[in-house]
């Protein structure tokens, strides 16, 4: 049940994904409490965060768990039979050892957020210098036609991905998601 | 000293029936069975890693059954070593040291005292990656000697090393328990491991304890098919070895056995063929010729002695002789009926030099 749920934005349209946080947001009740409370999603950068979060989440959580299904719990068998309790086991031996999956989660996880467009354009809508980023960018100035900007911008794009992989398969290559 | 208490398990694949054990303080227990009977998960029962479902654990005295791992000081060594790759050779024997917020002083001298001991005092800064099988054997096991545990298991250490490795650290194990003076409780499918460490020996299978006792007395009287069978060899005697020429000559109550084994047969090269050096030797029971009038030949082993049982056993026939120590030999049965032997015959057994190993 807890599987379906994390992995359900995997399979949802980022686009989709981002008018189902904007209904949620921005018409149910307990989006319109969070907003009375202070904490606006809709068309914020606020909601760039949370666009990116939701859509890229369940792509780090298969990451990690991956990470820690590769490290047998005989390691933290070991360790408890040298002294540890079950937190020092986890903290001495067991998240040590994950550390690289970690990291090369983590970056692969921000790639993927910095270039998610659909859920972020729904969200948080696409204003120029209020909630624009990078992919949004690319998008606006395509569509006015400025050339040159969007290239550039695609370019940025195109590195930080292949930095991120870089990162990703160094680390961790052979992984299995 | 230990005592297990009628301890049952069920973790689905594997599982413990009834397990009742106990073991002497600085004794050397092997336990011995096929894949699936049950030795680790008595072991990591042992550990403190599963609870029983049923029966109690004792140690000197203390009940530990319901305690949890680091309070039984209780040590394992896992079969793939389980090496924190992440912590350098040193940190990793110091591991247990640190958990019990020893001083650095403390945790250096036995951490040296140990290495030394097993002779990896110059991988001190090495990553368990770069290490080879045996040296990363050598490092689990002082992991587990420096923490001077109650009792500590060893699951299968020798299984995965190559032959000349694995006879020197036989050896070093045997060095460790007479220094360190710890309990042990060895696991094995290796007889030869039995022989040259074990005090006592249990057998399981089907997560039961079948039999226990002195290796001589489980494998002469093996109780039942599945322990003969399992080991496969019989006729195994210890004596003192010394060498003549090529040959080695072992002494076994009074009776001489020749062995073209090289060298004191342990292909070690170090330390062998030391004249009245304790070694066994052993002459698997296809290999002796029994026969009713001397035979002459080459071979250099021949003695005589009286028929004292016979197994007869379908296809092979097992024949006991005793010519001051017990033979068991086996014949065809075509082979047998041709003799026509029976109990009380006078019959001459006849085994060549090269069919006696030494170890």
């Amino acid at each position: 049940m807890a599987n379906t749920l994390l992995d359900m934005p995997l399979a949802l349209p980022p686009l989709v994904a981002g008018v189902g946080l904007l209904l949620f947001f921005g018409v149910s009740i307990p989006g319109r409490d969070l907003a009375g409370a202070g904490l606006v999603f809709v068309f914020t950068p606020l909601g760039i965060v949370i666009a990116q979060f939701f859509v890229n989440m369940p792509f780090m959580v298969r990451v990690m768990r991956s990470t820690f299904e590769e490290i047998s719990p005989r390691y933290e068998h070991v360790a408890k039979t040298l002294g540890c309790t079950d937190a020092q086991a986890l903290w001495r031996v067991t998240l040590p050892m994950a550390t690289n999956g970690l990291i090369a989660g983590s970056v692969i996880t921000w790639s993927k957020g910095i270039g998610e467009f659909g859920a972020v354009l729904m969200l948080a809508g696409a204003t120029r210098m209020k909630t624009e980023t990078l992919p949004t960018s690319l998008f606006l100035n395509m569509s006015c036609g400025k050339l040159d900007e969007a290239i550039a911008v695609a370019t940025i794009l195109i590195l930080i991905s292949l930095v991120s992989l870089y990162v990703f398969e160094r680390r961790v290559g052979g992984l299995r998601l | 000293m230990l005592r297990i208490e009628n301890v049952s398990i069920d973790l689905g694949e594997f599982a413990l029936r009834d397990v009742s054990l106990e073991v002497g303080d600085g004794e050397y227990l092997v336990i011995i069975g096929p894949t699936g009977s049950g030795k680790t998960i008595l072991m990591e029962t042992i550990a403190g890693i599963y609870s029983p479902d049923e029966g109690r654990i004792f140690l000197n005295g203390r009940e530990i059954t319901g305690k949890v791992s680091r309070m039984r000081n209780v040590c394992m060594v896992y079969q793939d070593y389980m090496l924190f790759p992440h912590l350098s050779v040193k940190e990793n024997i110091a591991f247990g040291l640190r958990s019990r917020k020893a001083s650095p002083g403390e945790i250096d001298k036995k951490v040296a005292g140990a290495s030394e001991l097993l002779g990896i005092s110059h991988l001190h800064h090495r990553r368990p990656g770069t290490l080879s099988g045996g040296e990363q054997q050598r490092v689990a096991i002082a992991r587990a000697i420096v923490m001077e545990p109650a009792v500590m298991l060893l699951d299968e250490p020798l299984s995965a090393l190559d032959g000349l490795t694995r006879e020197r650290l036989r050896r070093e194990l045997k060095r460790i328990h007479k220094v360190y003076g710890t309990t042990i409780i060895h696991v094995t499918h290796n007889f030869e491991e039995v022989f040259s460490l074990a005090d006592r020996v249990a057998v399981m299978d089907g997560g039961e304890i079948v039999q226990v006792g002195t290796p001589e007395e489980v494998f002469r009287r093996p109780k039942g098919e599945m322990i003969a069978n399992f080991v496969g060899v019989e006729n195994v005697f210890k004596g003192a070895a010394s060498i003549t020429q090529e040959l080695v000559e072992i002494e076994v109550d009074g009776l001489r056995i020749v062995s073209a084994a090289a060298g004191g047969g342990n292909g070690g090269g170090d330390d062998c063929g030391t004249a009245g050096r304790e070694v066994f030797a052993s002459v698997r029971p296809e290999d002796i010729l029994i026969s009713k009038v001397p035979l002459k030949s080459s071979a250099r082993n021949s003695f005589h002695g009286k028929v004292e049982e016979i197994a007869n056993g379908g296809i092979m026939v097992k024949v006991w002789v005793d010519v001051g120590i017990p033979f068991m030999v086996m014949l065809t049965r075509r082979g047998f009926e041709e003799m026509d032997l029976s109990k009380g015959d006078l019959v001459y057994l006849t085994f060549k030099a090269t069919a006696v190993h030494v170890f």
